[in-house]
């Protein structure tokens, strides 16, 4: 039985971060991604093709969110530096192999892990992530060499992967994030 | 991961687009033969996604607070039906009913409604202060239950505790909370529109199929849905939609953007900020909360006094003419407090929780407190009442403090739930009848069961004065 849209609504939405992460990875540029995902959305509820299954939508989701960002960057004349195809199938492939919990929260745990990040830290990521500035302005607002922005975000990212780990296997015994 | 420092360096300066051509020729050599390469970006994509969704929900906060006339501290169509002939909307009509209150609706009125212009809704239940504006100019005193409404009709609730309840053809159930305006559209494209100026409405789908697609419109969004239940709070620069069964579809009217919003997840719309809205779920329901009375929009009725040596927050009651039946209207004096506004979390009502209102009369009066509650990410769920007599509260012109327990208060109307326990608080009052006695407001809290003060009376009165 072909899902229903509240169906597929549900599904997109457990699956939004690993879909915008895809978009993402393409334009590199969160807002972007954001807007992907929910243009992505639109296109499944208003689509005339009906999905059979849950894993026929993640895999049209993944490949329709990277095709509207290659769209994008066309559209922008950006030139980025794209990964191959075939890269990008072996990814979205793994995000749909490994299952997915609820976006919110994952957002929840990264949320406690942030808190306990020191505050220049904090202002790195949102710096690249958020307010889109590239490595050397990131460096240059900070006052610190470019060298060192690539070491700090790589101890970041594998702190903060720990770190949701951590508070996601905490929550899977309590069976929540808060009491 | 046992990825080194190099590699992880050099993805990362990949995606900041610093790689030499031989370096991106490394880095895609990487990515196809090792699968623990490829995990590491898509957990850098992941995280960077997510610190976008941090960051945003932030910035949208604290735009919240900052904006004027926003709510201060603080989220499908369906399949369109085919235009029905007269008869199938005849029929229609009659399951509306079926499943609404059947007994409201008389022989008389439907007569009303199918000699008329093309109704679009019937109201079903009213209670407290409200008005009418007919689509040709005419203004009736108050909303009638049984009369029928069209296109270009007007209905507002004119008081915090009062609510309006209209069923659609298709059976689906708008109930307007208190201090809510709601515009009647001309349907369009089988999509039949409301405007919501300001205030709160809940959408209740029946249980049969087929369900009509509606829009609501506030100032800050447009929400469509098809066979959805959810709610809508809006002021004139925020909007929060909630939706807890079905899909809403929300269009910011800022930038244009449409956000489908599933169940359990909400969206808030501001007008204020650059920042892209998302639906994010709802969140967890706290059971405390205290109101600072600053001087913003979670205040619904009152004036604002000058400040005291004792009291730095003086809101006094203010007048409201309230329409009885049959009977002259009764002068009321009234301040309320829109809790909604005032919380980032749904406030939950528990079992013995407490309601404490600080305040002051000039003139000895019992005072009638209430509060307005929801089903917690549901729909409208009633009023509960108490009266406290002026002996409760003490000398007249002295301050008095009352924690009253939940259990003290009855709900108004029978068909509503009949206990405030596990509901959703969404608006508070206080009230003084016929005569002002110069009532005045100065703290609001709800104490949770734990935190409440034992007030020396034995436990059965729980309303305790404290003179200042």
């Amino acid at each position: 039985m072909p899902l229903d849209e509240a169906a597929i609504l549900q599904l997109l939405m457990k699956w939004r971060t690993r879909i915008s992460a895809a978009a993402w990875i393409v334009v590199r540029d969160p807002h972007m991604a954001e807007d992907i995902f929910q243009n992505v959305t639109i296109k499944a509820l208003t689509r005339a093709v009906s999905f059979e299954s849950q894993a026929a939508l993640l895999s049209w989701a993944f490949i329709t969110a990277r095709r509207e960002g290659i769209d994008w960057l066309k559209r922008q004349q950006r030139e980025v530096r794209g990964l191959d195809a075939v890269v990008l199938d072996l990814l979205g492939q793994e995000w749909q192999a490994q299952p997915e919990r609820a976006a919110g929260v994952k957002i929840e745990a990264l949320l406690e892990c942030l808190e306990a990040t020191p505050d220049d830290a904090r202002r790195l990521l949102r710096l690249r992530y958020f307010d889109g500035h590239s490595c050397a302005e990131a460096a240059e607002q900070l006052g610190i060499g470019l060298d060192a922005i690539y070491k700090r975000l790589s101890r970041l990212h594998e702190a903060l992967r720990l770190c949701i780990e951590n508070k996601l296997q905490l929550a899977d015994h309590q069976g929540g994030l808060t009491p | 991961m046992s990825l080194d420092r190099v590699q992880t360096e050099l993805l990362l300066r990949f995606l900041d687009g610093a790689v030499t051509q031989a370096e991106q020729r490394q880095v895609e050599a990487w990515l196809q033969a090792d699968a623990e390469v490829r995990a590491f970006l898509r957990e850098v994509a992941e995280q960077a996604v997510m610190i976008g969704d941090v960051e945003r929900t932030a910035i949208s906060c604290q735009e919240a607070l900052l904006a004027p006339g926003s709510g201060g501290s603080r989220r499908q169509p369906g399949v369109p039906q085919p235009a029905g002939s007269w008869l199938t909307m005849t029929r229609v009509w009659r399951v509306a009913l079926a499943v609404s209150i059947s007994a409201l609706l008389t022989m008389s009125a439907f007569a009303y409604w199918a000699t008329s212009r093309p109704s679009v809704a019937l109201v079903t239940d009213v209670s407290g202060a409200s008005q009418y504006f007919s689509s040709t100019g005419r203004s009736e005193h108050a909303v009638q239950t049984g009369m029928t409404v069209v296109a270009g009709d007007t209905l507002e609730s004119r008081s915090c505790d009062a609510s309006i309840t209209l069923v659609l053809l298709d059976a689906t159930t708008l109930t307007m909370a208190g201090q809510t305006a709601i515009r009647v559209l001309r349907p369009e494209q089988e999509l039949q529109r409301f405007d919501l100026p300001h205030g709160s409405l809940w959408v209740s789908p029946s249980r049969a199929s087929g369900h009509q697609r509606l829009s609501v419109r506030t100032p800050a969004a447009v929400v469509q849905a098809g066979g959805a239940q959810f709610s809508v709070q809006t002021s004139q620069a925020e909007s929060i939609v909630r939706v807890n069964h079905g899909v809403a579809l929300v269009t910011t009217l800022r930038d244009g953007r449409t956000i489908a919003v599933p169940a359990d997840y909400q969206v808030q719309v501001s007008l204020a900020g650059s920042d892209a809205c998302q639906a994010v779920p709802q969140p967890h329901p706290v059971g405390t909360w205290t109101c600072s009375l600053l001087k913003g929009p979670e205040v619904s009725l009152g004036q604002w006094l000058a400040p005291t040596e004792s009291a730095a927050m003086r809101l006094a009651a203010a007048p409201l003419l309230w329409p009885i039946p049959d009977r002259d209207p009764v002068l009321l004096h009234v301040v309320a407090i829109a809790v909604w506004k005032n919380s980032e979390r749904p406030v939950l009502l528990k079992d013995g929780s407490r309601i404490q209102f600080r305040g002051r009369i000039d003139r000895p009066q019992a005072v009638r407190f209430g509060f307005v509650a929801q089903k917690m990410r549901g729909v409208f769920a009633g009023k509960f009442e108490l009266d406290v007599s002026p002996k409760e509260l003490g000398p007249a012109g002295e301050t008095w403090q009352v924690e009253l327990p939940l259990s003290r208060f009855r709900p108004l109307a029978s068909q509503w739930a009949t206990a405030p326990e596990g509901l959703e608080l969404t608006d508070l009052y206080a009230l003084t009848i016929a005569a002002d006695a110069g009532l005045e407001i100065n703290h609001v809290e709800l104490l949770p069961p734990e935190a409440a003060v034992d007030s020396g009376l034995g436990g059965s009165p729980a309303a305790v004065h404290s003179p200042r």
